[in-house]
Formats: C-alpha cells, sequence, structure tokens
C-alpha cells in the first residue's frame, strides 16, 4: 500500500509541474480527486494476480524515440478475464509481450513501471533463466502470428504431447503417453478440428492459418496457466470457430480458474467474453470499465466512437458515425488529449491538457468532460 | 470500341441485370500423379447462380473455403470456369476469346483483401494507379487529369500520391486500391472482404466511402465478406455459400430477418450472440459430400437429404433457399 502511495505522489508531482501555473478550474479539481478516490488498482491490490504499474516503454530507433506506453497500469485478478481494446499502434500487443518478457529490449526500452506476477515477483527485472521457467508455465501466451508459436520442424502432435509432458512435469504428476494424446485429441475436436489424428501427424506449414492458430492456442490451453494472454485470439478464424473458442475459454476460466488477459480491436468480442474492458489509445487507457458497461454505455468520446463505428442497420441505415482521421503517428503526437484531434467534443482544455485517468470502483476514464461530475 | 459502346447503351437501361451467372462451377483438379488414373477434384463452386441489377450490392456470405473469393476471381477472368454461362452487360462471356477478357476487365473492377501484397511495393501510389490507365489504353496526356478527380473521390489525400505504399496506413492502401480500381470508369466493382484488415474506425469510414462512391458514380457492387454486421449493411440482396453451393440468396432485410436454411439461421444466431451474449450450440462444420451438402451437421436431417443436394425453392418474394425443408415453396429453377 505504502508503495501505491508513493507512486501516487510521483505522478502527482509530475503532473502538477506540468501544468504548474495554468489558472484551469477543473485541473486542480481533478487532481484533488485523486487523492481522494481510491483507485481500481488500490481496491484490487490484494487479489490481483497480476498488476501492471506505471508501465512506460519507448522504442528506441536511430530517428530518435517513440513512447508507445505511458503510465500504463492495469490489472487482472485470480480467474479474471480481463480484455484489452485498442486499434492498431495503441500499444496493446506491446503491453501483452511485455508482461511475458517477450519484448526486443533494445529497441524496446522500460523507462519507469513495473510488473507484479503472483504478488511478488516482478517480471521486469526477472532474469532470462527465471523467465523461462514462468513462460509456458503459470504464464502463457497465444500469439498474434500463430506460425511463430510452432516451431516449422516438428510435428504438430510432438509438439502439442511436448507442452503436455512439461505441464505435467512441473505438477510432479506422471505422463502418460497415451492419456495425454487423448486429452490432445479432446480438445483439438472441441475447437472444431475436423480429423484431430491427422492434423497431430503434419507440420505446422501443411496446417491452414485458422488450423495453426487453434492449435496453438491448444497448446497454451493444455499447460493450465495460472495467467493467459490471449493476442488476438480471433483474427483468422471463422465465425463459428471464432464463438467455439470463446465458449471454450469461458469454459477453461470457470473450471480451472484460468485468469485471462485478451488483447483484441473488437469491441463487441471483448463484451462477450471479459469481466472488464481496459480501452487504450495512442499507447494510454482512455478507460476502464465492467465490460457490458464499456459497450452499451461508454464514456469516452473515443469508445462511443469504437461503438458506432460496427455497421448495425441495413442497406438504407445512415452512413456510420466516426470521427475523421486515423489512429495518430505515435511520433507526433498532440500536446493535450490524444484523441482531441479526432473528437467531435473537444475543448480548447482539451488541447492544452492531457487528462487524467480518473473515477470510481466502477470505472475510470481519461477525460476532461468527466473530471467535474466525479468529485461531487 | 463501337461495338462494345452499342452493346453498352443497349444493356443498360435502369434496373437491368448487369450480371448474370448460371451454374457457374469450378473445379481445380489435385494430385493426379499418375496418368492412368482421373486426378481428383476440388469443387470450390458448384452449380452457382446469381445475378446483380444495376445500381445493386449483392453480398456474397460463407466461410473460408466456400468459394467466394473463386467467383470474384471468374469474373475478372483469373480462373477460367469448369461450367456455366455468364453474362455481363448483355454480353454472353466465352473464357477462351481474349476480347471477351478484355471487356470483362475494362468494365469489372476488383478490390483484395489484402492492401499489402496487392499493391506494388517499389511503385508510388501515383504509378500504382497509373498502371490502370495505361492498361485500359488511355492517352498519356489524360493521365493526370484522371488521377487528380479520383483521388479526392476514394478520400486520399493528393500528398500521399508520391509516397509508397509502406509509407500509408491501412486505410490509405484500401483507398489506393479503390482508386486503382476506379480511375478507368467501371460498371462493377468487387469487392473482396475489402474491410477485414483495417481497424474498426477505419472500416467505418472506408464503408461510408464505399456506398458514397455507389451512388455518385452509379456503380453496383459485389461485396464478398464473412461479416454479418457489414455485409447487411452494405447489400441490399446476399447470397450465403456453404462449401462451394449457394445455400440461400434473398433481399438482405428478408434472409436476415427469416433466415429458412439451417445454415443460415447458424449465421444469423452467431450475429446474435455476438450482440446479446446468450449461447448457440455450434457444430463441426463438415461438408457431406452425398446428398444435401449441409447433411452431416444440420439438426433435421430428413431421409430426402442423403439423396441429391436440394435444388432451390422459392420461400417469399426473390428469396430461395436450398433446403427441402422449404420444398412447400415452388422450386426455382
Amino acid at each position: 500500500m505504502q508503495r501505491l502511495t508513493k507512486i501516487k505522489f510521483k505522478i502527482l508531482t509530475l503532473n502538477v509541474d506540468s501544468v504548474d501555473d495554468k489558472p484551469y478550474k477543473s485541473v486542480s479539481r481533478h487532481f484533488r480527486c485523486m487523492s481522494s478516490t481510491p483507485t481500481i488498482l488500490e481496491e484490487r491490490a490484494t487479489s490481483s494476480l497480476l498488476q501492471v504499474r506505471n508501465l512506460t516503454i519507448d522504442y528506441v530507433s536511430i530517428d530518435g524515440s517513440v513512447r508507445v506506453l505511458e503510465d500504463v497500469s492495469i490489472s487482472v485478478d485470480t480467474s479474471e478475464v480481463v480484455g484489452i481494446v485498442g486499434e492498431s499502434g495503441s500499444g496493446k500487443t506491446t503491453l501483452g509481450l511485455s508482461i511475458l518478457g517477450l519484448l526486443d529490449r533494445p529497441p524496446a526500452k522500460v523507462r519507469r513501471g513495473e510488473i507484479i506476477f503472483d504478488g511478488e515477483t516482478d517480471l521486469l527485472r526477472l532474469d532470462d533463466h527465471k523467465f523461462e521457467k514462468l513462460r509456458g508455465g503459470h504464464l502463457s501466451i497465444v500469439l498474434q502470428e500463430s506460425v511463430e508459436a510452432l516451431n516449422p520442424v516438428y510435428k504438430v502432435g510432438f509438439q502439442l504431447l511436448e507442452a503436455l509432458e512439461a505441464a505435467s512435469k512441473r505438477e510432479k504428476k506422471s505422463f502418460n503417453r497415451e492419456s495425454a494424446k487423448r486429452e490432445v485429441l479432446r480438445l483439438l475436436e472441441e475447437l472444431c478440428v475436423s480429423q484431430p489424428s491427422m492434423v497431430l501427424d503434419k507440420y505446422p506449414h501443411e496446417l491452414s492459418g485458422g488450423m495453426r492458430k487453434r492449435v496453438a492456442i491448444a497448446m497454451a490451453i493444455l499447460q493450465k496457466p495460472k495467467l493467459l494472454v490471449l493476442d488476438e485470439p480471433t483474427t483468422g478464424l471463422d465465425a463459428y470457430v471464432q464463438s467455439r473458442l470463446l465458449t471454450l475459454l469461458r469454459q477453461l476460466n470457470r473450471e480451472y480458474g484460468v485468469a485471462m488477459l485478451i488483447v483484441t480491436h473488437d469491441l463487441p468480442l471483448a463484451a462477450t467474453i471479459c469481466d472488464r474492458i481496459y480501452v487504450m489509445y495512442a499507447g494510454r487507457i482512455l478507460e476502464e470499465g465492467e465490460a457490458k458497461a464499456v459497450l452499451n454505455s461508454p464514456k469516452h468520446p473515443y469508445t462511443k466512437a469504437l461503438v458506432s463505428a460496427i455497421p448495425q442497420g441495413f442497406v438504407d441505415a445512415p452512413p456510420l458515425d466516426v470521427p475523421p482521421g486515423e489512429p495518430p503517428d505515435l511520433k507526433r503526437l498532440p500536446k493535450g488529449c490524444k484523441f482531441a484531434p479526432r473528437c467531435p467534443k473537444k475543448t480548447s482544455l482539451c488541447e492544452a491538457f492531457e487528462p487524467l485517468l480518473l473515477g470510481s470502483h466502477t470505472g475510470r476514464v481519461r477525460c476532461w468532460l468527466y473530471s467535474d461530475d466525479k468529485n461531487t | 470500341m463501337e461495338a462494345i459502346q452499342a452493346v453498352l447503351g443497349a444493356g443498360c437501361t435502369p434496373m437491368t441485370r448487369i450480371l448474370e451467372v448460371e451454374n457457374l462451377s469450378v473445379h481445380f483438379k489435385v494430385g493426379g500423379l499418375s496418368l492412368l488414373v482421373k486426378p481428383p477434384s476440388v469443387k470450390a463452386v458448384d452449380g452457382v447462380s446469381f445475378y446483380i441489377n444495376e445500381g445493386e450490392t449483392l453480398g456474397l456470405a460463407g466461410e473460408t473455403g466456400s468459394g467466394k473469393s473463386t467467383i470474384a476471381k471468374v469474373l475478372v477472368g483469373l480462373y477460367k470456369p469448369t461450367s456455366g454461362r455468364i453474362r455481363f452487360m448483355g454480353r454472353e462471356i466465352r473464357f477462351d476469346h481474349r476480347g471477351d477478357i478484355t471487356f470483362l476487365r475494362r468494365n469489372i473492377g476488383i478490390v483484395f483483401q489484402d492492401p499489402v501484397s496487392s499493391l506494388n511495393p517499389r511503385l508510388r501510389v501515383r504509378d500504382i494507379i497509373r498502371e490502370a490507365l495505361v492498361a485500359a489504353g488511355v492517352d498519356r496526356k489524360e493521365h493526370d487529369e484522371k488521377i487528380a478527380q479520383i483521388v479526392p473521390l476514394v478520400g486520399l489525400r493528393p500528398s500521399s500520391l508520391n509516397s509508397y505504399p509502406r509509407q500509408l496506413s491501412g486505410g490509405e492502401k484500401q483507398r489506393v486500391s479503390l482508386a486503382r480500381a476506379l480511375v478507368v470508369p467501371k460498371k462493377l466493382l468487387i469487392l473482396d472482404e475489402p474491410t477485414s484488415s483495417l481497424d474498426v474506425s477505419v472500416q467505418a469510414q472506408v464503408l461510408n466511402t464505399l456506398r458514397r462512391l455507389k451512388s455518385e458514380l452509379g456503380l453496383s457492387y459485389l461485396f464478398i465478406t464473412h461479416d454479418l454486421n457489414v455485409l447487411k449493411y452494405m447489400s441490399n440482396r446476399v447470397c450465403v455459400m456453404f462449401y462451394g453451393k449457394l445455400v440461400e440468396s434473398g433481399p438482405t432485410k428478408s434472409v436476415i430477418n427469416q433466415p429458412k436454411h439451417p445454415y443460415t439461421q447458424e449465421l444469423v444466431a452467431n450475429l446474435l450472440r455476438r450482440s446479446e451474449s446468450g449461447s448457440v450450440v455450434i457444430r463441426e462444420h463438415q461438408p457431406s459430400f452425398e446428398g444435401c451438402i449441409y447433411k452431416r451437421i444440420c439438426p433435421y436431417v430428413m431421409s430426402e437429404c442423403s439423396q441429391t443436394h436440394p435444388p432451390l425453392y422459392h420461400v417469399g418474394e426473390e428469396h430461395s433457399v436450398a433446403c427441402y425443408l422449404s420444398k412447400a415453396g415452388i422450386l426455382a429453377q
């Protein structure tokens, strides 16, 4: 707890410095409520399986450094399903990879922050050897490109059994090849693989993209991790496989208590499976809240835009209500709120200062529109 | 050229069928290492018929491997059909006839799913668009003017003309593909999953642009997608395909609100599940090669289903479905 307060002070001083002598009323009100409102972070601190605190990451190259994550704090409770929603370039994949220690450093450089897993381990400061024990054990990931998860020179069956063998070794259980094979086949069948025994006998390059994805997901699930990070798990899958996968993930979560962090660009999809959602934009969290609430009554203009951009009506429906422009170039971010240039409700305040992520335990939002009513 | 113009004028009075496809089949030979045995073939498209009215969007739905993209490629002459008739703007298309293929390509534009692999990385945007003009034999003097006209129409910034594809975002790349397809005026535009690689907000922008272009340029679309939300929003009529066969077709509202085929019903249930997060039972999708293609999955399977694949029955105005459950309707073909 003490540590948390310290961090909060740090942010406070940092931001107050930059707004020093500006006479905006709501700015000061904004900061006042920082100290009074308990954040989700504080409330959940006790039961969190994963806590990412104030993570700030730059990508450093010859052309200079680009900030891809700015002061990102998220938490995932034990057996909770959390979604990270954002468009390309919002930093959601970087966040997912940094949790697994899979970021290439350099070019990535962690400027600030810590990632606490399972109560004590700071993943950012873990050495490779210890990390390797954690990865594929309590921590597992399904990468966006499933090709990368599979070894091209081994047959799929061998790789899947290997994962299961490692899992049973960790739990100090005996490993029976025959029953393991049956388990693998059953899981593949659950994932709508039509001839699982044939698939086991193939090399990754012989499978279609959707099939490889399912194999990669199966491999991650077999290890029964404490936390499973899924980066765009449904891209490239047909609608029916998608729903099957979501059902399976839900089941996995309920039966084995596997916590999940689902990184996706699909807000409705996230809302169907997640308990809580973080909406990211330009490396920042813009909104956080209960999944259904974020989808049905979004607060931040950006989240609203994401929801209204999903086509709903028939061909005679009016044009979709979307903000102009595209996700920002991280090298040339605007000074104030990062969404301000595309925002239909921007004011001069938005262009001058970036709001903080504020709110109560039901949800937080980074927007000046809501900085007042949260106090009262 | 005059002859083409004459056909063009005669064939295209309002609400005429700009494209008619009858019993289209595309079979691909697979394997076939032996000279003595007839090589097995994959029926990518099998006996599919549909039409597109002028100024209309026909949506083609179906999952991976259902033959949607194969149809698109046949229509621009990239694949030769195994059998079937295609009439485009009143002209019968013979696929072994060079002139007919040129006629197709001159009047049908196509936008592919992947904007990265469909744009030449070594050409600037200006030259990518110019290639279409060169291929159509447009006078060089007119090139710059034509390019300048199309660029604002598709929503590109003029400054991006000098960029290379890699310098553009996904949405911009797809707009370049659109500009290339439309810089020579087209009658029909085939959109093969044009927005599936784009972010939601960019997808919405591109969809808006497509709807605007359709009315401004008097285009017809063949819109291929597996996203039912997008399909619903874009198309006047839809065709639903399952493993190369047409299982249901009709006006979008009628198909989405009263799906008749068990497969369409499952697709629509999935759509609803996504918005209301109820649960739905999903079965393994495996085609049957005897009798009805959907036999192995269908919950309502009857004895007739194992005989032959059902023909299309009419179940409503222009709404037809290939299922024995709807046998009470009148036979469509």
